[in-house]
C-alpha cells in the first residue's frame, strides 16, 4: 500500500484533532512521492541514513521506512498531533520497521545519535524565523557525514510574517528575496548551496551540501 | 487573572466537534445547543422582525456590490421574504446580533483550525458576513446544491446557522434540509431537533437546501442567522476614490511627510 484512502486518512486525522485540508489530505500522495522521489535522484539507497526534518505525520515516512534499513530513517517535528497522526499513519498501513521520531522545534539532532547521509525538509523554511533557518543549518552541520545531501524547498517573498499555524501555534515565514539568502546563510555555516533542478509542484528547491 | 490562552477554546473541546462533522462515521453537523440565550434570542428576533430596513440597509443589488466599504443591504418579497446582509466593518444596526455573529466566526475559524480573525475582515478577498433570513412562505426558497466544490474545492469549510424560531411553531414545512456524511437526507426541526438559540455548524461540501417554508399571520416564519465567507470585489473606479487612495499612500510615505507636507502647508498656508 502507497498510500491510504484519502477518507481513512481524513478519520485519522480527524482522531487526533487535525481537519481535513485540501493540500495535506488531499494531495498526500503527491508531496509523499515528490519526496522520496526527489531523494532517490539525489541517490538515496537503502543503506544510508535519512533525517526528515519537520516529518509531520509521516507523509514521506509512509514510503521511505520501508525502503530503508531498520533504525536509517529518523524524523523531527515540532507540531505534536503529526507525531500522533505519524503513528497511526505507520499502523494503518502495517509499517513496522523501526525508526526515530522526536518531538522538538529546537533542531536538537544530535539526539538520534547517529550521522546522516541526507536530509530534506520540505515546506519547513516556509515555516521558519531567520534564525531558525540559521540554527537549523548549523545543528545539521552538526550530524551531517562529509559529502552528505540536506533537500530544502522555499519560497521567494519578501515578506517577513508571522502567521498561527492551524489557528494556534505562533509560526513565521521568513523574508527570502533571492536564493542569494541562503548562498550566504551557507557561507556563514561553512556548507555548499546549490538550487536544484528538481522541480516541485508550488515551491523552490535548494540543496546544502556538507 | 485572564490569559490569552484562558480566552481561546482549548483544542480538547474541538476534538468532539471535529470528529461529528469530519469523520465518516459522523453526521456532518454539529448542535451547540442554547448557544443563545431566551433573552438575547428574543431581542434579535424582535428586533429583525420589526426593523424598517431603509434606515440602515441599501437595497441588495447582487453580490458585485460587495466591496471593502459597502454598506449593508437588505432584500424582501412580496410573500414576506427577507434578508439582511450584513457585513462587520460597518456600524451594526443591532449591536447584540453583532456580537454574537462576532463570536459564531471565531467559533467557526477555530473549528476549521484557522486563525480567530480569519475573514472577519476581507484581508485575502473574501470576507465573513452574518444575514440574518427570515423565510415566510416559499417553495424553493434555497434549492438543493453543495458548496466549496469543484475548483473551490475546500474540504474544512463550515456553515454556521444560528436558529432563531421554531418549526412547528413559527412555520411549518420542511425547511433546512441536510444530507448527512452518509448520505442521509435529515430536516432540521423535525429528524433534528433543533430549538431557538441553537447553533448548528455543518459541512457546506454536504448537500442542504431549504424548502417549502409556510407561515401565517402571527408566525414570524423561519429566522435564522447565517455566515457565508463572499468574495469581496474591487471598488468601481471614481475619481474622488482615486484621489483618496492617493493620499493615504502618501500619508504612508516618510519622505513625502518630511518633504512634501510643508510644501503643501505653505502653498494652502495651513497646518
Amino acid at each position: 500500500m502507497t498510500a491510504l484512502p484519502v477518507q481513512q486518512l481524513i478519520d485519522l486525522s480527524v482522531k487526533e484533532n487535525i481537519v481535513p485540508d485540501r493540500y495535506f489530505h488531499y494531495d498526500w500522495a503527491v508531496y509523499a512521492q515528490w519526496q522520496f522521489d526527489s531523494l532517490r535522484q539525489l541517490g538515496l539507497q537503502a543503506q544510508h541514513r535519512l533525517l526528515d526534518i519537520g516529518c509531520g505525520p509521516m507523509r514521506l515516512g509512509s514510503l521511505v521506512i520501508p525502503y530503508l534499513d531498520d533504525g536509517h530513517y529518523c524524523g523531527v517535528d515540532a507540531f505534536g498531533p503529526y507525531l500522533a497522526l505519524g503513528k497511526d499513519v505507520l499502523s494503518a498501513m502495517g509499517i513496522r520497521k523501526t525508526h526515530s521520531v522526536h518531538h522538538s522545534s529546537a533542531f536538537d539532532f544530535e539526539v538520534f545519535g547517529m550521522k546522516f547521509d541526507y536530509a530534506i525538509a520540505q515546506s519547513v523554511f516556509t515555516h521558519l524565523s531567520q534564525g531558525q533557518m540559521e540554527a537549523c543549518v548549523s545543528q545539521l552541520k552538526k550530524v551531517m557525514r562529509p559529502g552528505g545531501k540536506a533537500l530544502f524547498t522555499y519560497l521567494v517573498d519578501w515578506r517577513q510574517r508571522g502567521f498561527l499555524y492551524c489557528g494556534i501555534q505562533p509560526m513565521q515565514s521568513p523574508r527570502i528575496p533571492s536564493h542569494e539568502a541562503f548562498q550566504r546563510m551557507a557561507s556563514r555555516h561553512g556548507v555548499n548551496f546549490c538550487m536544484s533542478q528538481i522541480q516541485h509542484p508550488t515551491q523552490r528547491v535548494g540543496l546544502f551540501q556538507f | 487573572m485572564i490569559t490569552y490562552q484562558e480566552m481561546v477554546i482549548d483544542e480538547s473541546r474541538l476534538q468532539p466537534v471535529r470528529e461529528a462533522l469530519y469523520h465518516s462515521n459522523g453526521p456532518g453537523y454539529y448542535i451547540f445547543r442554547r448557544f443563545l440565550s431566551p433573552e438575547f434570542t428574543r431581542h434579535i428576533v424582535a428586533f429583525w422582525s420589526t426593523l424598517a430596513p431603509h434606515h440602515t440597509h441599501k437595497p441588495f443589488r447582487g453580490k458585485k456590490g460587495f466591496t471593502r466599504t459597502c454598506p449593508n443591504f437588505f432584500s424582501s418579497d412580496q410573500n414576506g421574504n427577507a434578508t439582511f446582509y450584513n457585513f462587520f466593518w460597518n456600524e451594526p444596526a443591532d449591536e447584540a446580533t453583532y456580537a454574537v455573529a462576532h463570536q459564531i466566526q471565531i467559533l467557526r475559524n477555530r473549528v476549521e483550525a484557522r486563525a480567530p480573525f480569519h475573514e472577519i475582515l476581507p484581508f485575502n478577498g473574501r470576507c465573513a458576513s452574518f444575514w440574518v433570513t427570515i423565510s415566510k412562505n416559499g417553495d424553493k426558497i434555497v434549492p438543493p446544491h453543495r458548496d466549496w466544490v469543484d475548483e473551490n474545492f475546500d474540504p474544512r469549510r463550515l456553515q454556521a446557522t444560528l436558529f432563531l424560531s421554531k418549526k412547528g411553531v413559527d412555520y411549518t414545512g420542511r425547511g433546512f434540509v441536510f444530507q448527512t456524511n452518509q448520505g442521509k437526507q435529515v430536516m432540521f426541526g423535525d429528524d433534528v431537533m433543533v430549538e431557538p438559540g441553537d447553533l448548528a455548524l455543518w459541512r457546506y461540501n454536504n448537500e442542504h437546501s431549504v424548502m417549502e417554508v409556510s407561515s401565517g399571520p402571527g408566525q414570524c416564519g423561519f429566522i435564522r442567522i447565517l455566515f457565508p465567507p463572499e468574495p469581496i470585489y474591487p471598488e468601481a473606479f471614481s475619481i474622488p476614490r482615486v484621489f483618496d487612495q492617493c493620499r493615504y499612500r502618501l500619508r504612508q510615505n516618510r519622505l513625502a511627510m518630511k518633504y512634501l507636507l510643508p510644501l503643501y502647508v505653505n502653498i494652502r498656508g495651513r497646518s
